[in-house]
C-alpha cells in the first residue's frame, strides 16, 4: 500500500505517518527500482496502535520505549491511567474554580488595560487549595478547625476592671495582658493604636462598659484584625465555609429558640420514657411467666383411684416406668415399703423403707450420721446392700455403724378374694451393710415408722431377685415445664393414670393422678390476660409514637415558617434552608431521645426495643421533612405580606 | 445605574378555590436614584406588582428586565440576596436575632467573615440614625420605628442597590414614619438607590419622583413630579 492508501485506512494524517517513521516508530518497505514507500499489513496494525496509545495521551517516546521493549505494555497503559487521574483532579479543581469566579465575580470584575479590580490572589490561592486538598471527612476537620481558629484570630478582647481614659493607658493595659507573647504595639499617627501578633494586624478599640449603679466601670478592649481575609479560613472555599457557619447558626437558634428547643427534646425525651415503660411492663410480664415454673412449681402425686390413698400404695413399675422416663418430668420422689424381720425375731415386724435419696430423709429423720457409702439414686447396681438404721434398733440389737445386719423382708401384694386388703408375702433375706443411723422425729414408737431406710433402687433388685414385679408405695413428681401440663396429662393417661375417681371402689392400687396445678394455672392466667391486655395496645402505642412524632416535629418546625420565609426573601436557598432547619431539628430529637432512654434506664427501665426508638425518630424527622417541604413550597411573598 | 422595565405583566393566583387575577398586563419602569410611589385601594395589585419586583415570585405572562436582562432567567435567590431587598410593614426581623445580627445576616449568608459583616453592619445602622446600643437588643426591645429602620440597615447592607417596601409605615406613628420616609428619600436621591414604595398614604405619594397609581390589577395613572439624579 502506498502513503495515500495507508492515510485513508488509518485517518492518520501524511505528516504523522512521516513523522512516526522520522522518530523509528516505523518502517515501511521501498518499492523495488523508486523510492516509493510500501506499506504492509503489519504497518497498518502498528499505526492503528500508535493512534491508539496517542489517544490515551502517551507521548511518542513512551510508545517509542514500549515498542522497544523497554517497559511492559501493561505498565505503560497503568502508569499513563495514574497520569491521567492526576490530570483529572486538577481540572476538576479548575472547573470548580471557573464556576466560583462566575458566580461570586460576574459581570461586577474587570481587567482590563486600564483598570483591574480582580482578585487574583484570593483565586490563586483556591485553586492551590482544590489542587492539593486531601478530601473526605479529613478535610472538613481540617477547614472546622481553620474556622474556629480564624474566628480567634480575627478579635480578642479582654476587660480591665476600670476606665481607660487615654491611649498610653491603653497602651499600658496592653502590655499588660500581652504577657511575653510577643506583641508589637504601635500607636499610629492618627492616634490609631495597632497591635502586630503573629503577623497579623489589629485595631485596637475601647468601650466602656455599662455598669449598674454601685458598681466599678469598666473598659472593654478589643482588638479586631485589619485584614480579616488573611485568616486562617480565608482558603476555605466559600460554600463550605458557609456550610460551616451553618453548624455556628444552628447551634445558636438552638440556644435562642430556648422553649421550642427544650419543648422538641421533651417530647422526644417523654416518648422515649412512655415506650420504655410500655415495653418495660410487657418485659416485665413475660420475665414474670418464664419464671413462674420456678416460683410455682406444679407437682403431682400418684392416688389410689379413689383419691383416698397417696401412701402405702402399690404402684406398678411397669406404669412407673413410662412416669420415670417422660420428658414432661423434671424430678421425682419414690417410695416403696416392705415389712422386715431379724432372725430370732420372726413375729418382730418393722417397716422398711426405700427411699430415692438420702436427701429425701431429712425432714423425717433426725441426728442422721452416715459413714462410707450412703445408697442415692445414682448407685446403680451397687454390689453391697447398704442401709440406714434407727438408733434404737441398733441399740436394741447391739449394733453399729459398720456391722452388717441381716432380714427377712416381706412385701405387699394386693388379696385376690378381697379387693380392699393386702396381703403379706415373703420377698427374700438380705445381708445389707449399716452405712448410718438416725433417729425418728416420732414420739414413742410408732408402727408405720420405718426402722430401716434403704434405697428404691435396692428394693427393686430384691423383688427382680425373687421374681417378682416391684411394687412402689407412693410416688410424687415435678412437672418440668409447666406450660406444658396438657401435653404431659396426656402422656400420663396414655401410660395408664387416670383421674381420681371419689365413686371408685377403696383399693391399694395407685392408678390415679392428682395434678397440683390450681395456683399455678391461675397465676398463669392471669399474668397473659395481663399480657394480652397490653399486646392489644400495641397498635394504640405504634400509632401515638408515629403521631407525636410525625405531627409535633410537624407543627413545631411549621411556627417557624414566617422565619424561614424572611431567610428564603433575603436570599437563602430553598436547600439551605431546609438544610438549616433539619440539622436543629435532628440534633435536638437524638439530644431528647438519648436523654429519655437515659431517663429511663436511671428509673430502672432496663426494656428498650430500638426499632420503636428508630421509628419514632424516624416519623420525627419525616413530621420535619414535610413541614420544611410545606414550608419550601408556600409562596414567600404570601407569607409575608399575611396573604395566607 | 440600574433600569428596571416590567412589560405586560399579568399574575394569577388561586384564592378559596377561585382565580384571582391581581396584575394585568402591567407595564412600567424604574431607575436608580429615584423614589417611587406605588398607589391604589386595597385589592389593587400593589403589593403583587412589588413581590415580582423583588424577586419573591415570577410572572404568570410578560416579563420584567433589569438592565436588560430577564429576571425569570436570573438566579432568584442570588438576585434578593446581593441586589434587591425588601422591606415590610411588619418589619420582619428575625425575633431571635439582636439588631446587629439581623444587619449582619444578609453578609454572613454570602459568606463574608464576621467581623467585616459585624463592621459593615454597625456602618449601615448608623447611618440609619440608629445608636450603638441598639446593637445588641432584641426586636421585642425595640420600638416600631427603630425595628423599620433596622430592616432597612438590614436592606442596605448586602450591597445591593434596589430597595423595595411595602407599606413600610404602616404600622408606625407619625414621628417615626417621617424618619423612614426621610431615609428612603435620602438613599434614593443622595445614594442613587432604587427605592420603590408601595403605599396607600397620600402624604409619602407626594413626597415620591414618580407615582404610579393601580387599580383592578393595572396602572391607570403615572404621574412625574421631578426630584432624584
Amino acid at each position: 500500500m502506498n502513503t495515500k492508501q495507508v492515510e485513508e485506512l488509518t485517518g492518520i494524517s501524511r505528516q504523522n505517518i512521516r513523522f512516526y517513521e522520522k522518530i523509528g516508530l516505523l518502517h515501511p518497505g521501498r518499492e523495488e527500482g523508486n523510492a516509493y514507500r510500501n506499506y504492509r499489513e503489519e504497518d497498518v496494525k502498528r499505526l492503528q496502535f500508535i493512534k491508539l496509545l496517542r489517544m490515551l495521551d502517551m507521548t511518542t517516546e513512551e510508545i517509542a520505549q514500549v515498542f522497544q521493549g523497554n517497559v511492559a505494555l501493561e505498565d505503560a497503559v497503568r502508569n499513563q491511567q495514574m497520569v491521567l487521574q492526576q490530570r483529572e483532579k486538577q481540572l476538576q479543581g479548575a472547573i470548580a474554580i471557573c464556576g466560583r469566579i462566575v458566580r461570586e465575580e460576574g459581570k461586577a470584575t474587570i481587567w482590563t488595560e486600564k483598570e483591574q479590580n480582580f482578585p487574583v490572589q484570593k483565586y490563586l490561592s483556591q485553586v492551590e487549595y482544590e489542587q492539593n486538598k486531601v478530601g473526605g471527612f479529613a478535610q472538613f476537620k481540617e477547614d472546622y478547625k481553620k474556622i474556629i481558629t480564624a474566628d480567634q484570630q480575627r478579635q480578642f478582647s479582654f476587660v480591665v476592671p476600670h476606665l481607660v481614659h487615654t491611649d498610653e493607658e491603653l497602651i499600658k493595659e496592653l502590655e499588660r495582658y500581652n504577657q511575653d507573647e510577643g506583641w508589637e504595639i504601635k500607636r499610629q499617627k492618627g492616634g490609631e493604636v495597632n497591635v502586630f501578633k503573629d503577623g497579623r494586624c489589629y485595631v485596637i478599640s475601647k468601650k466602656k462598659i455599662r455598669t449598674k449603679q454601685g458598681e466599678v466601670p469598666s473598659t472593654l478592649v478589643m482588638g479586631t484584625m485589619v485584614h480579616p481575609d488573611q485568616a486562617a479560613d480565608a482558603l476555605i472555599p466559600v460554600r463550605r465555609k458557609s456550610f460551616l457557619y451553618s453548624i455556628h447558626i444552628v447551634m445558636r437558634n438552638i440556644r435562642r429558640h430556648k422553649w421550642k428547643s427544650l419543648l422538641s427534646i421533651s417530647v422526644c425525651a417523654m416518648t422515649m420514657l412512655l415506650l420504655a415503660v410500655y415495653f418495660g411492663m410487657m418485659g416485665n410480664l413475660r420475665d414474670q411467666k418464664n419464671q413462674l415454673p420456678q416460683v410455682m412449681p406444679v407437682r403431682a402425686s400418684i392416688f389410689s383411684l379413689n383419691g383416698q390413698r397417696s401412701k402405702g400404695l402399690l404402684i406398678k413399675n411397669s406404669l412407673l416406668e413410662q412416669v420415670r422416663t417422660s420428658e414432661y418430668v423434671a424430678d421425682y420422689t419414690e417410695q416403696a415399703e416392705l415389712f422386715g424381720n431379724v432372725d430370732g425375731e420372726e413375729d418382730t415386724y418393722f417397716p422398711i423403707s426405700g427411699v430415692t435419696k438420702v436427701e429425701d430423709l431429712k425432714e423425717r429423720v433426725t441426728d442422721l450420721q452416715t459413714e462410707g457409702e450412703v445408697f442415692s439414686i445414682g448407685k446403680a447396681g451397687a454390689s453391697e446392700d447398704s442401709c440406714l438404721i434407727e438408733q434404737a434398733f441398733m441399740e436394741e440389737h447391739s449394733l453399729n455403724i459398720g456391722d452388717s445386719v441381716t432380714v427377712q423382708t416381706d412385701y405387699f401384694a394386693s388379696s385376690s378374694q378381697n379387693w380392699g386388703s393386702l396381703l403379706q408375702l415373703p420377698l427374700l433375706k438380705v445381708t445389707m451393710r449399716i452405712a448410718g443411723s438416725y433417729r425418728t422425729g416420732e414420739l414413742g414408737s410408732d408402727e408405720s415408722v420405718p426402722r430401716i431406710y434403704v434405697s428404691v433402687r435396692q428394693i427393686q433388685n430384691w423383688y427382680a431377685q425373687a421374681n417378682q414385679e416391684y411394687m412402689a408405695s407412693s410416688f410424687s413428681l415435678e412437672v418440668k415445664d409447666p406450660s406444658k401440663l396438657n401435653d404431659f396429662k396426656q402422656q400420663m393417661q396414655d401410660a395408664g393414670l387416670r383421674e381420681i375417681d371419689e365413686a371408685a371402689d377403696n383399693s391399694f392400687t395407685g392408678a390415679a393422678l392428682k395434678v397440683y396445678d390450681g395456683n399455678y394455672i391461675e397465676a398463669a392466667t392471669r399474668l397473659e390476660r395481663s399480657m394480652d391486655m397490653l399486646q392489644s395496645f400495641y397498635p394504640l402505642v405504634f400509632l401515638i409514637t408515629v403521631m407525636i412524632g410525625g405531627i409535633v416535629s410537624y407543627l413545631l418546625l411549621y411556627s417557624r415558617r414566617m422565619e424561614a420565609s424572611i431567610m428564603r426573601a433575603m436570599g437563602t436557598r430553598r436547600h439551605q434552608t431546609i438544610v438549616l432547619f433539619m440539622l436543629e431539628h435532628t440534633l435536638l430529637a437524638i439530644v431528647g431521645c438519648v436523654a429519655g432512654e437515659l431517663l429511663a434506664l436511671a428509673l430502672g427501665l432496663q426494656d428498650f426495643v430500638w426499632y420503636m426508638a428508630a421509628v419514632f425518630f424516624l416519623c420525627y424527622l419525616a413530621g420535619a421533612l414535610i413541614s420544611l417541604e410545606g414550608i419550601s413550597k408556600t409562596n414567600i411573598s404570601v407569607t409575608l405580606t399575611g396573604r395566607e | 445605574m440600574d433600569k428596571m422595565v416590567v412589560e405586560q405583566v399579568s399574575y394569577s393566583y388561586i384564592s378559596k378555590y377561585q382565580t384571582i387575577l391581581a396584575l394585568r398586563e402591567v407595564n412600567c419602569s424604574f431607575e436608580s436614584g429615584r423614589f417611587y410611589a406605588i398607589t391604589g385601594e386595597s385589592g389593587s395589585g400593589k403589593s403583587t406588582l412589588l413581590s415580582l419586583l423583588a424577586g419573591l415570585d415570577l410572572p404568570k405572562e410578560g416579563k420584567i428586565y433589569l438592565n436588560g436582562e430577564d429576571l425569570s432567567k436570573m438566579d432568584r435567590d442570588i438576585y434578593r440576596r446581593d441586589i434587591a431587598a425588601v422591606v415590610y410593614q411588619a418589619f420582619h426581623l428575625f425575633p431571635l436575632l439582636n439588631a446587629l445580627e439581623n444587619v449582619m445576616y444578609p453578609l454572613e449568608l454570602k459568606g463574608m467573615p464576621k467581623a467585616r459583616a459585624a463592621a459593615r453592619a454597625k456602618k449601615c445602622i448608623g447611618q440609619v440614625g440608629l445608636p450603638e446600643k441598639i446593637h445588641g437588643q432584641f426586636p421585642k426591645m425595640m420600638s416600631g420605628g427603630e425595628q423599620q429602620r433596622v430592616a432597612i440597615a438590614r436592606a442596605m447592607a448586602a450591597g445591593g442597590k434596589l430597595l423595595f417596601a411595602d407599606e413600610p409605615t404602616g404600622n408606625l406613628d407619625t414621628e417615626n414614619e417621617e424618619n423612614v420616609v426621610a431615609i428612603l428619600e435620602r438613599l434614593a436621591h443622595e445614594e442613587g438607590y432604587m427605592v420603590v414604595v408601595v403605599t396607600h398614604n397620600p402624604g409619602i405619594a407626594a413626597r415620591a419622583d414618580v407615582e404610579y397609581r393601580m387599580r383592578d390589577g393595572q396602572i391607570v395613572e403615572e404621574q412625574k413630579r421631578g426630584g432624584g439624579q
